[in-house]
Parts: structure tokens; C-alpha cells; sequence
């Protein structure tokens, strides 16, 4: 068995980060953009519905990608909350999507940043639109 | 016509092209497509540059012996034509898993939030016709819902129909020129499979909970259907419909025959199922692609596990055919042979990969096999006519857990050969060590779960721990539904794995009112005033070592690896860590559902994964390797990780590859590449 190890390497370049500078608005999802008690209430709302597919621990299955991990990260690295809550909003549950309510979603959305490791702050992640846009999800702390 | 004879049936639509004014231009435009391209007499084939079935043949090889697209040009290769699936549905999908079809330069696809099938010309990507059914509340309420994984071809030389299944699991039988339903077929060109049963689906037809999302399979003349269900973590409860798979007559949509995969009273296997406990667990159906020899008239049922993912007390015993391997016989659907690879599952080790056929020579003799690729990271293989092992497989003793009402399996069969293809436990070794700080949090995290080997079984959570089992591989992990390839002139084995998708098996007692289950999945809550379960990252990293991901190429006439490599970009969360900054990391590969395909000379795959890497823009790679060796020989960007497994084909004397691309914020798209113009000889 021969091992290929001839795949490209990488030399870690100090400074580096994943979101594009010249794109980056003012706060990344390590800003502390949500509230411990607002993460609470979504994973309530999590277990309520969502993780009858995605599973208690967000590890996905079968049908259900994982909601942390790198496969995860990686979709959302240098997008928007915006782009998530959308994305969430328009198509969960599959059998009946946009039932969630803009709150409903946010709540979630904090769950999944907490659950991945974001530091929670003193206010809450927003509903509004624009706000959210203002927000980028960055993989790695900059 | 065709809609009007639809609302008579209560569905609202079906709209295909052909019942509006343009219709007179699209099926004009298919004559010609079919004209102006050759081979359009059957057999199709992928040697003659078709690709007539799911798996490109009925033997799960995805495999074509084309030749135009090569080490030296691959990464020449420039889109063709992309065809985006928003509007087919209501809502946009973001999970397209398909592989098209393509015959006599039309290439068949199922897409949209609606599963919609829709015919297209394999050169341009132009729209030639689109069929679909909006099921209302039937459809919504799928265990199956989206897009699906593709669509069978037929044809006797007269005519040709293309077979899906909607998400409301109708199996529907359109004319492959029009897209129009084939009105002989079925109750006019639809069989309802909630009914043809030999038991009643509960509690009614519309909410009755089974489906299917793969491609049916096109055999002879014999339409094999699958049966799937939810995600079984936490089931409502432990009686469910049973997923009995049959056979229909291609022409008629008559039932030929039905198989039982949960034995009835009187039935050989009833008494693996002690309490009676076979009459109430339902599941046990194919959710994955079904295979079949033509030749032999044999077809292969990779079966998943009952009732019940990770708690089986509620069905005591082994509980055939759960987690097995079934031969049938095509035309009757009387079983040859069967071998369970899981015995009493509770890991949730579904046969979740299409079995592959290989003719293969072992020590001299020839034997035609059947491989089966498995979550757990571990290749089966069998003499496909008789069912017994072609490398010996032993009963292990295997640890037996403590959970209240549980029955536990004394062994496991576990393969002397091929060895794993991916981590299939974890233990101490497999934690994080880029650098003394990160193994110190990775094995902090650690503490808090009971590690192992694989068939470590589940634990009742514990708030002051072990949390859960950290397993690999029953959720995400080694091969699944896409499946691995086969070069039947090498007989050579190529499969991607995941090998990072550390699963926390923990089991809490259900919610009030929300299931009869004993206990079902879950992580208890931390003690008060701690803080909850934090998820198994460490400072983002993923918590196990590299590599994430793999693809590996099995010689199977000896059962011996030939190569090994990581498959897919450093995810940007390895390559930008400030932890990790300045240090060399070789290509980690990354996790996730990677179909490969194989043609003359290459095995290509896409990442799984998006990534950042100057100077291209943000994306996925299409790679190519070169087959014998697993060097990388080239790569061509895509906006978006592979979400279905690739075909190829030729028309007009150009090899194509089409793979379908979408996750994260990036909408389902099929992308066509092909070599530039003028570059082919």
C-alpha cells in the first residue's frame, strides 16, 4: 500500500484569516453578537423541532447535515447572519417551511453560534434584516 | 390533456412543458437532440458513452471507459453548461444529490424542492421538458422530501420511459421524449406506493410515514423500489410501518412480487425477533441504491436498521434482516441468500452505500462479487451467488452495554480482509495533537465520553458523565448513499470515506408525551449552573486527528490497499488557526458525502467543502487522480461542494463529466464540464 503523500502542504501564514478584509463589515460572529439566556431559548426551540433531524448534539444524520464541524463552518465562513437566517427562514422544516418566526430563527441561529464555540455578550442577536447583514460568520477567530 | 387527466386524479398539476404553447419548440428540439446523436439503439451502456443508469450500469460501478478527458487536460476543463434548479418548487433547494441519466444526448435529472424530472439537452444544458406533481399535504409530509437522487431509464427499442419516485412515493412512468406520463403504466401512469402493501401504511396515505429518495432500480424489466423512513434517533414510537421492498412490471406497473425484510409469523427469521417483537417494529427498509446482476437475475438489498437507531430493547434478538446483506431473485423476489453485517443494530450501521458487483480473481479463481461499503469504514465482500464470504469474516465477542431493556448482540462478524477504509472507533490515539496545548483541550473534551472500538454500544447519558459513546461513523462517517466505484477491468475498488464525524451515542429518556420509546437519543442536561454540552470542537478545530477525509483504492482479487490519499482542500478553519500558525500541515482532507467517479485513466471527485484559497474565489475543487497511483493530476473550481455524485458521458465526439453542486448558502445546481473547443482531437 503506498500512502500518497505528495499532496500540497501548506506553511501557515501569520495574520491570516478566513473573511476577506477589503468585505469585512465591522462585526464577526465572534463579536458577541447574542445573549447567553437568547441561546437558551433557542435551544429550546431546537429541541423542539430541529433536532428531531439534525440530533441533539447538531451531528446531523443521514438526511440532515451537521449544524458544527468543519463541512458546517466552512458553508458559512464569510457569510452573512443575514444570508443564514434566509437560508434557515425559507427552508425549515423541509415538511413545512417558513413556520418559524424571524425570533424563532435568531433564537436558533444563537444555539448554533454557542454551541460552536462564539462568545455570547450582552445583547441579543437582532431580527432586523440589515442587521444581520452586518454580521459575518468567520470560522476562525480573527 | 395530460393535466386535466391529473386533476381528475386530485393532483393539482403536473406541468410538463409539452402542455403549453412553446411544447411544439421543446419536443422539436428533443427529435433533434436524439437525431443528431449516436448510439440511440439499445443496449445503452457506458462503453458507448451513455450513462442509462444510476450507477451508470445496474452493478453500482459508476464507472465509463472514456478516454478524452485525461491527467494532461483535466485541469483545462471549462464549464459547458449549468443548469440551475431554483424555480422547480416552490422555495430554491439547497441539497441537490443527484445523478442524471443521460441517453442518445438527452440527459434525465430529478431536481427542485418538487422533484422534478426534467429532460435536457447534454451539450447545451437547454431545457427540453419538465415534469411535475405537486402532491400537497401527501408530499409535504415525505420522510423523504427534495430533490432525490435520480431516475431510472427504459426502453424495448420502441419506446422508452423514464421511472422515478415523487416525494409522496408515487412510482411515475414518463415517455422519455415528451416527459409526458406514460397512461398505460399504472393507474394512468402512477403506481401509489403507500397501497400495494401486504400491510396497510398508518395512519392514512396522506401522513402514512414512507418514501424513498433514490433512484428506483430498472433491472430487465423489473422496477426494484426502496422504502425509507425519518431519522430514527428518537422515533415517536417503536411500532412503525414496515419497509418491505417489491418489484413492478416495468410495463404494466403491476406487482410482481414483495420481499418482507421483517420476517411474519411463519416466515423464515420471525424468531430472530424474540417477543413477538417482529408484528411491531417496523422500518428495515433500503433507503440507499438497490443493485442487481442482469445476467444472474439477481438484485442485492442493502438493508437499514429497525425501529429504533440506537435502542433496540423494544425488539430483542438479531432481527433479520436489519443492518443485512439480501440476494434475491430479480423476477420472483424469492431470497437466495442473505448475511446480516450488524447483528441486533443500535448503532444506526444501515447498509447505507450501494452493494458493487465485481468480477474479480482471487488466488486463481474467479468469483463474482458482491462489495459493500459500510459506515463503519469496513468493505464486505461476498460471492455473490452463493453468499459466503470471499475472505473470511469471524464472530468477534463484542462489549455488552448496561442500558436498562437492552438486548445485546454476544459477537459482531468483523471481515478478516480488506482492512478498514476509514476510522471506525475512537480512542485516546485519534485525539487531537497538532500541538501539546490542543491534545491537553482535546483530551479534556474527551473525558466527558466513553471511547472505543467500533461496536462500543450506546450509554444512558449521565449529567455528571460519560456524556455518551464517542463513536465514528454512524452518523456521517465512512462510506454512505454516494457510494464507491468500480473498474471492472482492473478490479480495482475506489471509495471515499469520512473519516471525521465523531458521534456522541447518549441515550435520555424521551420528553413526556413525545414517544413510547424506553430512551432515545440524547445528551443529558449539565448540572445547574454549568454550562450545557458544548459540542466537540477544540478552539474550532476539528476534535480527532487528520485525515478527515480519504479515498482509497482496494485491489480486490487480494483484498490489499494500492493507495490511500486525503481527499478535499485544508479546511480554512486548519489552515488559517492562529494555534497553528507557521507550522506545515499536510492536505487534511475534509469530511462528508463524496461519490466518486471512474473513467479510463482518472478517479474524480469533488470536495466535500467549501474553502478560501488564493488566488481562486471562494469554492469547492473538482479533482482528478490518477487511478493507479492516487496522484493528484489536476483540478478545476466549482462555486460549491459536490452534493451528487458525477457522471460522464459523450455526444458529438466530446466526453462530458456533470456533477451536481449546492450547501450552505449556494442553491442546487448540475454543472457541465468539458474540454475547450478545439482541444480534442
Amino acid at each position: 500500500m503506498a500512502i500518497v503523500v505528495g499532496a500540497p502542504t501548506y506553511v501557515l501564514a501569520a495574520g491570516a484569516h478566513d473573511v476577506q478584509a477589503a468585505d469585512t463589515p465591522a462585526r464577526t460572529t465572534w463579536d458577541s453578537v447574542f445573549t447567553a439566556e437568547q441561546a437558551a431559548r433557542g435551544q429550546a426551540a431546537y429541541g423542539r423541532t430541529c433536532s428531531r433531524c439534525h440530533q441533539p448534539a447538531l451531528g446531523g444524520a443521514d438526511q440532515s447535515p451537521p449544524l458544527t464541524g468543519g463541512g458546517f463552518l466552512s458553508s458559512w465562513n464569510g457569510q452573512t447572519l443575514g444570508d443564514l437566517h434566509d437560508r434557515v427562514r425559507s427552508s425549515m422544516p423541509t415538511d413545512d417551511p417558513g413556520i418559524y418566526s424571524r425570533q424563532d430563527v435568531a433564537d436558533v441561529i444563537a444555539y448554533v453560534l454557542s454551541f460552536n464555540g462564539y462568545p455570547s455578550g450582552t445583547s441579543e442577536l437582532p431580527v432586523d434584516d440589515g442587521a444581520l447583514r452586518a454580521i459575518v460568520w468567520a470560522s476562525s477567530k480573527p | 390533456m395530460h393535466t386535466s387527466v391529473c386533476r381528475a386524479l386530485g393532483l393539482v398539476v403536473a406541468c410538463h412543458i409539452s402542455a403549453f404553447p412553446q411544447s411544439m419548440h421543446a419536443q422539436q428540439s428533443a427529435a433533434k437532440v436524439r437525431a443528431s446523436t449516436a448510439p440511440t439503439a439499445p443496449p445503452f451502456s457506458t462503453k458507448s458513452g451513455e450513462w442509462p443508469s444510476h450507477t451508470g450500469d445496474t452493478r453500482g460501478s459508476r464507472y465509463a471507459p472514456l478516454e478524452q478527458i485525461t491527467a494532461a487536460n483535466f485541469g483545462t476543463l471549462e464549464v459547458a453548461w449549468r443548469f440551475k434548479t431554483d424555480a422547480l418548487g416552490p422555495r430554491p433547494e439547497f441539497k441537490l444529490e443527484g445523478t442524471p441519466l443521460m441517453v442518445g444526448g438527452m440527459l434525465f435529472a430529478t431536481a427542485g424542492t418538487r422533484r422534478a424530472v426534467v429532460a435536457l439537452d447534454a451539450t447545451t444544458g437547454e431545457l427540453l421538458w419538465v415534469h411535475s406533481e405537486n402532491e400537497g399535504e401527501r408530499g409535504a409530509a415525505s420522510p423523504r422530501p427534495l430533490s432525490g437522487r435520480g431516475l431510472a431509464y427504459w426502453t424495448d427499442g420502441k419506446q422508452s420511459r423514464i421511472i422515478y419516485i415523487t416525494p409522496g412515493y408515487r412510482l411515475v412512468a414518463l415517455d422519455a421524449r415528451t416527459g409526458a406520463r406514460v397512461l398505460s403504466f399504472g393507474d394512468s401512469g402512477a403506481v401509489d406506493l403507500k397501497q400495494n402493501m401486504d400491510l396497510p401504511i398508518l395512519p392514512d396515505l396522506v401522513t402514512g410515514e414512507i418514501g424513498y429518495q433514490g433512484a428506483p432500480l430498472v433491472a430487465r424489466n423489473v422496477v426494484v423500489v426502496g422504502a425509507a423512513f425519518r431519522e430514527g434517533g428518537a422515533p415517536k414510537s417503536y411500532r412503525n410501518n414496515k419497509g418491505d421492498i417489491r418489484g413492478f412490471d416495468v410495463r404494466t406497473g403491476k406487482r410482481l412480487w414483495t420481499f418482507h425484510t421483517i420476517p411474519r409469523k411463519g416466515e423464515p427469521g420471525y424468531d430472530t425477533w424474540l417477543q413477538r417483537s417482529a408484528d411491531t417494529a417496523g422500518n428495515t427498509g433500503v433507503w440507499t441504491q438497490i443493485t442487481a446482476d442482469e445476467e444472474l437475475g439477481l438484485v442485492y438489498l442493502p438493508i437499514e436498521s429497525p425501529t429504533g437507531d440506537y435502542y433496540g430493547g423494544h425488539r430483542p434478538g438479531n432481527n433479520l434482516y436489519g443492518e443485512s446483506l439480501v440476494c434475491l431473485d430479480l423476477q420472483t423476489g424469492v431470497k437466495k441468500w442473505h448475511y446480516q453485517l450488524v447483528h441486533h443494530p443500535i448503532w444506526d450501521f444501515d447498509l447505507a452505500a450501494a452493494p458493487i458487483l465485481a468480477d474479480i480473481t482471487v488466488d486463481g479463481r474467479a468469483i463474482k462479487s458482491v462489495a459493500v461499503p459500510t459506515k463503519q469504514g469496513i468493505l464486505y465482500v461476498f460471492d455473490r451467488v452463493s453468499g459466503k464470504p470471499v475472505w473470511p469474516i469471524n464472530e468477534q465477542p463484542v462489549e455488552a452495554g448496561d442500558v436498562p431493556g437492552e438486548w445485546y448482540a454476544p459477537t459482531q462478524p468483523i471481515p478478516t480482509k480488506p482492512k478498514p477504509f476509514a476510522r471506525n472507533g475512537v480512542m485516546l490515539d485519534d485525539i487531537i495533537d497538532y500541538t501539546p496545548a490542543l491534545k491537553e483541550a482535546g483530551l479534556a473534551i474527551a473525558s466527558k465520553f466513553k471511547l472505543g472500538p467500533v461496536f462500543t454500544p450506546p450509554i444512558v447519558s449521565k449529567t455528571g458523565g460519560p456524556l455518551a459513546t464517542l463513536s465514528q461513523g454512524p452518523t456521517n462517517g465512512g462510506a454512505n448513499w454516494a457510494g464507491g466505484s468500480y473498474d471492472p477491468d482492473s478490479h480495482m475498488l475506489y471509495i471515499s470515506a469520512s473519516n471525521y464525524s465523531p458521534s456522541p451515542l447518549g441515550l435520555v429518556a424521551p420528553a413526556a408525551g413525545t414517544s413510547d420509546m424506553a430512551w432515545v437519543r440524547g445528551i443529558a442536561p449539565p448540572p445547574a449552573g454549568s454550562p450545557r454540552f458544548g459540542g466537540l470542537l477544540v478552539q474550532g478545530l476539528p476534535l480527532l486527528k487528520p485525515p478527515y477525509g480519504t479515498i482509497s483504492a482496494i485491489n480486490l482479487d487480494n483484498g490489499e490497499f494500492v493507495w490511500q490519499v486525503p481527499h478535499g482542500e485544508t479546511p480554512d478553519v486548519v489552515r488559517n488557526h492562529e494555534a497553528l500558525k507557521g507550522m506545515t500541515i499536510p492536505r487534511t482532507g475534509q469530511p462528508g458525502y463524496v461519490g466518486t467517479l471512474v473513467t479510463k485513466t482518472l478517479v474524480i471527485a469533488g470536495d466535500p467543502e467549501v474553502t478560501t484559497v488564493a488566488p481562486r474565489p471562494r469554492g469547492a475543487m473538482l479533482r482528478a487522480y490518477d487511478k493507479t497511483s492516487g496522484k493528484e493530476v489536476g483540478a478545476v473550481p466549482m462555486p460549491a461542494p459536490q452534493s451528487g455524485s458525477p457522471l460522464t458521458y459523450t455526444v458529438n465526439g466530446r466526453q462530458y463529466v456533470v456533477v451536481a453542486v449546492s450547501g450552505g448558502p449556494y442553491s442546487g445546481e448540475y454543472i457541465a464540464f468539458r474540454l475547450p473547443a478545439g482541444s480534442t482531437k
